[in-house]
Order: structure tokens, then sequence, then C-alpha cells
């Protein structure tokens, strides 16, 4: 298979969100004026509102797992955050015209899971989280002026390599919940080993360099002048990238702390 | 605010401020300006 049949095959990007018609309608944009064309800075606001909410949410979940401290008291509202997050996130990717309200909807959703989450693992290993968030935030703005220096320079081959390995986790993932149902799982995923750890890492690099294809993305769509609701959608993918990213770095640490 | 806070907490700032500053830039010449750039859009 041709690099560019996989690429036809296996979809344009490592993220769904970027499907490689993802501004094809709006090819000249001739008729959209300088108001209405999309921006760096509007993509950037935009993110930090979706922050914010995911944010506000999250709080919300936390607070509760930790003055009740159960955490029968979260499961309800984290899987209210994690089906509706990803019923919010398909509507997006299939409208992206309606970004605009869609992405702040899926960032409060998955504000209410991660705090869940994120509660549930502070409890058992202290201090996590903040851990968790300073990598994942360290990470984007790594990657961030990496990729504004030219020092990392996403190609065809670059982004072939994400979407296939993305696809690999993804299955992988998806088995290993399957067999969950049937009291089996895939091992070495969930496991504290070197094995599982060395997985981890992996996934926490794809994740990472996943971050790089939105950034190209949201660049190449502001130079071509593409509509201003491509900024939420830019920004919602951001926010997919980065909740995935701060999850996998969240499952790492908590195998290492697991092993002391 | 024990160290853990302090290095974390600084982590998260310094991350954040670099992409709100940074992210509104459009990025070098020698991003924008090469020939294997990624074809997002399809011809």
């Amino acid at each position: 298979m041709s690099k560019h049949n996989a690429l036809t095959t296996f979809g344009r990007t490592g993220n769904p969100m970027f499907r490689g018609e993802a501004f094809k309608p709006d090819a000249t944009f001739a008729d959209s004026g300088t108001a209405g064309r999309m921006t760096l800075a509007g993509t950037v606001n935009k993110t930090g509102i979706l922050l914010v909410l995911c944010l506000i949410t999250a709080s919300f979940t936390w607070n509760i797992f930790f003055r009740s401290g159960d955490p029968a008291a979260v499961t309800g509202l984290l899987w209210i955050g994690l089906i509706g997050g990803l019923v919010l996130a398909l509507i997006t990717i299939f409208k992206r015209q309606w970004a605009g309200i869609t992405a702040p909807l899926y960032a409060l959703a998955e504000g209410l899971a991660l705090g869940g989450i994120s509660a549930m693992f502070e409890a058992q290993y202290p201090g996590i989280v903040i851990q968790a968030m300073g990598l994942t935030f360290g990470t984007l703005g790594i990657l961030l002026l990496a990729y504004k220096s030219g020092l990392i320079k996403p190609t065809e081959n670059f982004r072939l390599m994400i979407v296939a390995a993305t696809g690999g986790i993804a299955v992988l993932y998806l088995v290993s919940f399957v067999m969950g149902f049937f009291g089996s799982s895939i091992g070495f995923i969930h496991s504290n080993g070197l094995f599982g750890i060395g997985f981890s890492l992996f996934v926490v690099a794809i994740a990472a360099l996943s971050l790089v294809l939105d950034f190209d993305f949201i660049e190449e769509a502001a130079e071509r002048g593409a509509p201003k609701y491509l900024e939420w959608y830019g920004a919602f993918s951001l926010m997919v990238t980065l909740i995935w990213l701060y999850l996998e770095i969240l499952r790492l640490l908590a195998k290492l702390r697991s092993r002391n | 605010m024990g160290w853990n806070e302090i290095i974390f907490g600084g982590l998260i700032v310094i991350g954040l401020g670099a992409f709100f500053f940074f992210g509104r830039f459009r990025a070098g010449k020698a991003q924008r300006d090469r020939k294997n750039k990624i074809r997002w859009r399809k011809s």
C-alpha cells in the first residue's frame, strides 16, 4: 500500500477531528470578509474558554468526591461526562459549523468526567494530579515552541506515523474494553511492569506528537483564511488531544507510583 | 505548599503562558516556507 493509499484508508490525520475535508468546502473563502475569517489569536482565546469551562465542571465533581469520600457519589456524573462528551465530540466532528455550541458543551461534559477520574487518582496517590497537569501543559508549551520555531516539521510521513500509531492504540484499547466484559483483559496495558510502563510512555509520546498535528492544522487554516467557526473547531481538537495526553500521563504516573 | 506544588504548579503556569503568548504568532519562516508540508486540503 503506498503511503497515499494508506492516508486515504486511515484518514489524513492522527486526530479524527481533522479529516482531509476539514476546510475543503471553503476552498477559496472569497466571500468571507476579514472579520469572518479564522485567526490564531481567536483559536487561542477559544482554547482558553474551553479550558476554563472544563476546569469549572471538573472542580464540581472533584469537590463532591472529596466531601463524600465515596467514589459512588461521582460515578453517575462521571458516566454522564464520558458518554455526553463522546456524543458531543461526534456531533462536532460531523457538524463542524456547530462547533461554537458543541465544543463548549463538550468541555463541560469532559470536565465532569476528568474531575471524578482525577479525584480517584488523587485519593490513591496524593499529589499526582498536579504532576499530571504540570507535565501536560509543560508538554503543550514546549511542543508549541518547537513547532513555531521549525524545530519539529510535520510532514505527510509524520502524519501517517501518528495516524497508524493512534489507530493501533485505539484498537488495543477497544479490544481490552470488550474483553473486560468477559472478565479478561490485555494484561500489559494496565500492568506496572517494565512492559506496561514502556507501553504508557509510547502512548504519551504519540498523544504529545498529535499536538503538533493540531498546531499545523490550525496554522494552515488561519493562513488560508478559513471561516471563523473553525476557530472553535481548532480549539476543540486541541482539547481532545490535551485530555487524551493528560489521562495517559495520569496513568503513567500511577503505574510508576504503584511500584513503590 | 510543598515542592511538588511549586515545581509542577510552575510548569502549568509556564506551559500555559507559552501557549497563550506564542500561540498568537505565526510560525517561523522555516516552518511555513517548505515544500514537504502536510496537504490538509485535498486538491
